[in-house]
């Protein structure tokens, strides 16, 4: 008779327990790359740059980045670096504006001088406030360039306000930037047009290299006073049908995987979490969802702000498509399945008995609100 | 009875290169369409009046479309039809299919009528002397506005599907061509531009180097941030750490229904700030 161990304990149920390996992880300092950003760093050690100092800029390059949720995003950094660009050809300065609650650092983003702008009253419309305050900004300074970030967010709608008031006609879609010449994308994706930059112009993701190294010296300056437009009043956001959304815009996904046989529990669960359905390869391969639901390396690769996944085991490519995903919830009966490592809460149990349990408490949570 | 423009242009299919109707401005004349009883709709084109693709916007089941004949640059020439016009709203798609498609058009357009301009609208509903207008965010969001007329609106992909073109009424449509008055000579694309194909960019990826177990290694080792909580519970216990786990963040509300700003047809108050 093989006797069990008498020094394992007994696991308990309802107990957490922490991975002690990736808390010892997470505690060791991050190693340093193949290709470290500046030359004479060792690697462990980080000594301080000297802040780049440009006291009497000959020109200014005003670059107003989109921000997601207060924070730069990537193509806010390569649009600081595209204004780099501009401005270092002339050795002149770059001056970013940022609303007064943007908390990220913009001198390690390549910022000069930064101007900022505060949170309008409640009911003003940002856009309609912003481009005659930022042509004011730039008549002031005599900016040469204003660079906006071209895209579905504000950029792009701000950027040809500013344009049209100014009568130029800007580049847009630049996908190639140097001072002399700025390459814009035309005639959706066919043809490209060369030309050299004028005042505005808008700019894609992958442009310029965004800036690392000397951070520089973001000085602030006098803060952008917004007007009014009595003309439109924004009434502030409407509730959608989260489910709807595509899946690569989602905030909140619902996976399922081979783990999962009731399906109807899943689709329950997804439409009161309002979350929208996604789906490892196994099940869209058996047809249980729909092929555009695959979250993976050949399927979508998804950035929301919660991923829950029930009954998939974590094989590597779809872990590729979750890989920039940062709360991610796994209910998988075994656990020393790749995808409970990679979760930030792992339950073991079964995804058929956890689906119905979790939509009966969000209903009654929502009843009794 | 309010006046409705709606701005169209001759489009290109992505992969035959045909020329037909603009996905943009037909979901802009689809919106137009929604308000077919309460207001005039004029769908204005301005370009070459013989053109095919123009039939099917007519098979949409407008009846009639004007063309003003000019070639080049035409927000001049739509500039003073439309001043003559004087609609309460001006449609139109956020940008062409083919050209320079730079989307500067309704910009110019709203700027020529010193009318507010609304880009990505989803919807709207036209009140007196104001419109409520549903604007599109990023990542499937929506927001409400209120605006005074006249204004000018922009329609993207997340704007209404467009109905099926009907080949007979497209045939029976009449075009009324009417003649500029001033014609521009300037170009649509300036002759200092160069245009040349396009050249495939090369994307910028964050090349892990070594082999293929360094690689696996490397995406099977992204931990979460604060270190995995592992947790064996019955479904119940298991159901409430997930519920707090999303109250905690920000993942869920755990009273959605009780917020009075996110009823539709609630009075118009002023909500936060855009963006």
């Amino acid at each position: 008779m093989i006797r069990r161990s008498a020094r394992r304990p007994r696991r308990e149920a309802g107990v957490i327990r922490r991975d002690p390996r990736s808390e010892r992880e997470s505690d060791a300092p991050p190693e340093a790359g193949p290709a470290a950003p500046t030359p004479g760093r060792t690697p462990g050690q980080r000594p301080e740059l000297a802040p780049v100092i440009i006291d009497q800029p000959e020109a200014i390059v005003i670059a107003v980045p989109d921000l997601d949720r207060g924070r730069l995003t990537a193509l806010d950094r390569d649009l600081i670096g595209a204004a780099r660009v501009l401005a270092d050809a002339r050795r002149g300065a770059v001056l970013v504006v940022a609303p007064s609650d943007c908390a990220d650092d913009l001198g390690s983003a390549g910022a000069d001088r930064v101007v900022r702008y505060a949170t309008p009253a409640m009911g003003t419309y940002l856009p309609a406030v912003l481009a005659p305050a930022l042509i004011g900004l730039a008549d002031r300074l005599t900016a040469s360039h204003l660079l906006f970030a071209d895209g579905p967010a504000a950029g792009g709608d701000l950027g040809r306000r500013v344009a049209a008031r100014l009568g130029v006609r800007p580049a847009v879609h630049v996908t190639s930037l140097t001072a002399g010449e700025a390459v814009c994308r035309a005639d959706p994706g066919r043809c490209e047009i060369v030309r050299a930059p004028p005042r505005v112009l808008l700019i894609e993701a992958g442009c310029a290299e965004a800036v690392t190294g000397a951070p520089h010296q973001a000085k602030p300056l006098s803060e952008l006073v917004l007007g009014r437009e009595p003309a439109i009043i924004d009434l502030g956001p409407v509730q959608v049908d989260r489910s709807a959304v595509p899946l690569v815009e989602a905030e909140l996904i619902v996976s399922a995987g081979a783990g999962v046989s009731d399906w109807a529990a899943f689709h329950r669960l997804a439409s009161e979490l309002g979350a929208a359905e996604g789906a490892s390869r196994v099940v869209c391969d058996l047809g249980h969802l729909a092929r555009d639901r695959q979250i993976g390396a050949s399927g979508a690769v998804v950035e929301p702000r919660g991923y829950l996944a029930f009954g998939i085991s974590g094989a590597p490519q779809h872990l590729q498509g979750i890989a920039r995903c940062e709360r991610v919830v796994a209910v998988n009966a075994d656990p020393h399945a790749p995808m409970m490592q990679r979760a930030d809460l792992a339950i073991v149990a079964d995804a058929q008995q956890v689906m119905p349990a979790l939509t009966d408490l969000i209903g009654r949570e929502k009843r009794r609100a | 009875m309010p006046e409705i423009a709606v701005l169209l242009s001759v489009g290109r299919h992505p992969a035959s290169g045909r020329a037909r109707r603009a996905d943009l401005d037909a979901r802009a004349l689809e919106l137009a369409l929604g308000l077919a009883d309460v207001a005039r709709i004029h769908a204005i084109h301005a370009g070459d009046p013989g053109e095919p693709a123009l039939r099917e916007y007519l098979g949409m089941g407008i009846g009639s479309m004007t063309v003003l004949a000019s070639e080049g640059d035409v927000s001049g020439a739509l500039a003073d039809h439309l001043k003559q016009l004087r609609p309460a709203v001006v449609l139109t798609g956020g940008r062409a299919e083919w050209g320079e498609a730079s989307g500067m058009l309704p910009y110019l357009i709203a700027q020529a009528l010193d009318s507010p301009l609304i880009c990505d609208a989803v919807s709207i509903a036209l009140r007196g002397d104001a419109a409520r207008v549903v604007q599109a965010l990023p990542r499937g969001g929506r927001r409400a506005l209120r605006v005074a007329l006249p204004i000018t609106l922009t329609v993207e992909r997340s704007g209404p599907q467009p109905r099926m073109s009907a080949f007979g009424p497209g045939r029976r449509g009449l075009i009324r061509a009417v003649a500029v008055d001033s014609p521009s000579s300037a170009p649509a694309i300036p002759a200092d531009w160069l245009q040349r194909p396009a050249r495939v960019r090369p994307r910028r990826l964050q090349r892990v180097q070594g082999s293929a177990a360094e690689r696996l290694r490397n995406i099977q080792s992204v931990r979460a941030v604060s270190g995995t909580r592992l947790l064996e519970a019955d479904p119940v216990q298991a159901a409430r750490a997930i519920w707090q786990y999303l109250l905690e963040q920000g993942l869920a509300e755990a009273a959605p229904a009780a917020d009075p700003s996110s009823r539709t047809d609630a009075a118009d108050r002023p909500g936060a700030p855009g963006i």
